[in-house]
């Protein structure tokens, strides 16, 4: 078996530790980033949802800043949102590069799309159940948390599989900027010194990432899918 | 209970306005059922909104239980409105809840501990008669099973009215008699004022005292479902009240010039309306032995209202001229109406 992959991926074998640190930071950066664009991301798509024309808290002027500010960051290129964002990711994370400077980047990047992702699940929820609420005299909180968010995890979990997977390309392409973690690694192994085992590792493991997130996400929604 | 005065309520779209509620004033007694019935479009579903404020009306008064909920809080009127209870033609249940979850829903914050909102349900589980299904989804429901489970909703927080908006519309007719047996039962039982939206006359009938007929926004026809029914003073009335509508169908026959609605020489095609109390083949086997004329029906409908009869039937006359026309006064006296679609004499002359 040692040998066989000493055979196949030289380059690999030589550098396993380096290989796990950046398996390591590529976690490091979808778990921070993921998280917090998921609070953000579930935020606006909500925000979006019920201040919109016809919403149970309308209220146009909130809702059009909204929807101007999603559709300009989703309409950047990510790799032009990296350049463009390292003053603000200064100030905010002390340092532009590393893992720690690719976070600030990946949520810009990754909010304005789940945003929609999550405007457009809550917006499968029937007119109906939100009147039936009402009609029962729950208010617009309980309206978000208990129709909203509680009838369309599904919606939800399918949002939130897709952004992690595309999150999974973006980290990838933080490596660009000296962001550390797979893509970090393949670009340096695997492109600049033409080491294709090594790219080639790269793109398995995130293959392999993207599959446990798809099927977890999977068994999720069969599980609240009624 | 209820008191609409001078209700309206406007609807702006890209395409113009529309005026789905159009000054409308209603008194709904406490403990009776109370029809709205009127063709889609009618503006039904928006006047009953308005009693619970789903739709807040631009103008005039919605007063319910001696509160004029246009005047209230946000926050006092979500507890009004526990007060209030609504049904729904698609049931809107919570999917991803059970039928017990679903009944609890309006109790979360009535200050009842968990356990009390469970067996809360579960009492008004057993009342609409699904014990067996607490732990059941929705989706695992028939459309008559939903809607008892979305009654049992209605009524968990104990309103004192119940809106129902087409609630057996989507149901086939058998389901829908169960329904509105239900409704009347738990009517009387807990002593609830129920308005019931339909565009059936067959539901207004079945469990309504007093009807309202909508057409285009207004109530243009109030009163006891019987007297509206038996004697309609609007075409859009008459329309609703299916006897009418069959009985309609005759004068497509008649254009079409069908054979069993063409009068021989010297026969008369009648169309004959009931309304209060007189009882239909009497009068006609009276009239035909009385006056020695053939009186064959051709098609008949008729509805029992609250126990009486309204609608009517489409005879073929035939007999002596003079024989006939006696006949037919002694019909009139008897307060039936009668119409001549068809007079063989002319028929035949102008068909010669
Ligand atoms: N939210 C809305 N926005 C714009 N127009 C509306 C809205 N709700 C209702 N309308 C319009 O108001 C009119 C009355 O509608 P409403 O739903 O009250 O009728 P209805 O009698 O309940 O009909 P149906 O039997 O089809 O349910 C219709 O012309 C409808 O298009
Ligand atoms: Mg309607």
């Amino acid at each position: 078996m040692e040998n066989l992959l000493q055979r196949l991926a030289p380059n690999v074998m030589d550098k396993l530790p380096e290989l796990a640190g950046s398996c390591g930071q590529t976690l490091v950066m979808l778990l921070i980033s993921g998280l917090i664009s998921f609070v953000f991301g579930l935020v606006f798509g909500v925000l979006l949802t019920v201040t919109r024309r016809g919403g149970i808290l309308q209220n146009l002027p909130v809702f059009t800043v909204l929807d101007k500010a999603v559709n300009v960051f989703r309409s950047v290129p990510f790799i032009i949102l990296l350049f463009a964002l390292i003053p603000v990711t200064r100030a905010v994370a002390g340092t532009a590069i590393g893992t720690r400077g690719a976070i600030l980047p990946l949520i810009f990047g990754t909010v304005p799309f789940f945003s929609r992702q999550i405007e457009s699940a809550l917006s499968e929820l029937p007119d109906g159940l939100i009147r039936a609420a009402q009609s029962m005299g729950v208010g617009p909180m309980g309206i978000i948390t208990r129709v909203y968010l509680r009838e369309c995890i599904p919606g939800i979990v399918r949002a939130s599989t897709i952004t992690f997977v595309s999150l999974v390309g973006l980290t990838a392409m933080a490596g660009a900027v000296g962001g550390g973690g797979l893509g970090d690694f393949a670009i340096r192994y695997g492109y600049q010194r033409n080491q294709m085992d090594v790219t080639y590792a790269s793109v398995i493991i995130l293959l392999l990432l993207v599959s446990v997130i798809q099927a977890l996400g999977g068994l999720i929604i069969k599980k609240t899918t009624r | 209970m209820i008191e609409l005065k001078n209700v309206s309520k406007t609807f702006s779209t890209p395409s113009g306005s529309v005026e789905a509620v159009r000054g409308v004033s209603l008194r709904i007694q406490a403990g009776e059922i109370f029809g709205i019935i009127g063709l889609s479009g009618a503006g039904k579903s928006t006047l009953v909104q308005c009693m619970n404020l789903l739709q807040r009306p631009d103008a005039g008064s919605v007063i319910v239980g001696g509160c004029d909920l246009t005047a209230v809080s946000p926050r006092e009127l979500r507890e009004k409105r526990r007060g209030i209870g609504m049904i729904f033609q698609h049931f809107n249940l919570m999917a991803s809840r059970t039928v017990l979850q679903n009944v609890m829903f309006p109790l979360r914050g009535s200050g009842m501990t968990r356990q009390q909102q469970r067996t809360r349900a579960f009492e008004l589980l057993q009342l609409v008669g699904l014990p067996d299904k607490a732990d059941a989804y929705p989706s695992q429901l028939s459309g008559g099973q939903k809607q008892r489970v979305a009654i049992a909703r209605a009524l968990a927080p104990n309103p004192r009215v119940l809106l129902c908006d087409e609630a057996t519309s989507a149901l086939d007719p058998q389901t829908t008699r169960s329904i509105l047996q239900l409704l009347r039962d738990l009517g009387r039982r807990l002593g609830l004022t129920i308005v019931v939206i339909t565009h059936e006359m067959a539901v207004v009938k079945e469990i309504c005292g007093r009807v309202a007929v909508m057409q285009s926004g207004r109530i243009v026809e109030q009163g006891d479902v019987y007297a509206v029914f038996s004697h309609p003073r609007e075409d859009i009335t008459r329309e609703l009240v299916g006897a009418a509508v069959h009985l309609r169908q005759i004068d497509e026959l008649v254009h079409a010039g069908s054979a069993a609605v063409t009068p021989g020489p010297g026969q008369l095609l009648l169309r004959l309306t009931y309304s209060a109390d007189n009882v239909s083949e009497a009068l006609i086997s009276t009239a035909s032995r009385r006056f020695g004329v053939d009186l064959s029906i051709v098609f008949g409908s008729i509805e029992l209202v609250q126990g009486a009869p309204v609608g009517g039937l489409v005879i073929l006359a035939g007999g002596e001229r003079a024989r006939l026309e006696q006949a037919v006064r002694f019909l009139i006296s008897k307060n039936v109406g009668v119409e001549v679609v068809l007079d063989g004499k002319s028929f035949a002359k102008a068909g010669a």
